[in-house]
């Protein structure tokens, strides 16, 4: 019935994969900044936000870890309905954002408005997944 | 919602932790659930009573 944190294999899997994909990121993002040159503000701000995503999966890692060394649940039914609320406004965030995205035709190109609707979403479920697990609400 | 949680836990000489690992929750979850921050599912509000030795009744106050 109670469920407890056990070295698994599912635990080692998503520890290896949440360093994979966070070391994979910002090894692509530090290669093409080499190869950029002069950024424009748009990159600049594509950058900043690509670490803070980054920084905020690491937080639920970091998190996670803790939970793990104190014997605690990784994941409880508050956790649950804190991600899945945090799912559900990055989804109307993304249909926004698509829809502003397909209106600004010649203003952004289709790379930067697919990159726009993913970052949108990445970084209101992050940051609103975070709130609600810290607030409690 | 008002909770008497924290009072039931202090007859039973429970920690916020102690009660956690007893219902399979995190911590802070019982903290939220004693601020009456968070409103739990039936299946949590009867572990959390049946740790206690108490009902669901007596240990959630709904106003």
């Amino acid at each position: 019935m109670v469920k407890k944190s056990k070295l698994t294999f599912q635990v080692v899997l998503m520890v290896a994969l949440g360093i994979g994909i966070a070391l994979a990121v910002l090894g692509t993002l530090f290669m093409w900044l080499i190869g950029a040159g002069r950024l424009n503000l748009f990159e600049i701000f594509t950058s900043v936000i690509v670490l803070v995503l980054v920084a905020g999966a690491s937080w639920f890692f970091v998190d996670k870890y803790k939970c793990f060394k104190r014997g605690m649940p990784l994941e409880d039914e508050r956790m649950k309905q804190a991600t899945q609320r945090a799912g559900y406004y990055a989804f109307i965030v993304a249909i926004w954002t698509a829809v502003f995205a397909g209106f600004s035709e010649g203003f952004l190109e289709v790379g930067q408005a697919t990159g726009l609707v993913v970052l949108a979403s990445a970084i209101v479920f992050i940051g609103l997944a975070i709130y609600f697990i810290k607030t409690g609400k | 919602m008002k909770t008497r949680i924290k009072e039931f836990r202090a007859k039973y000489n429970l920690t916020q932790e102690d009660l956690a690992r007893k219902v399979g929750v995190r911590r802070e979850t019982i903290v939220f659930l004693e601020q009456g921050k968070y409103n739990p599912s039936l299946l949590l509000a009867h572990r959390v009573a049946k740790a206690l030795k108490t009902s669901i009744e007596e240990l959630f106050i709904f106003e």
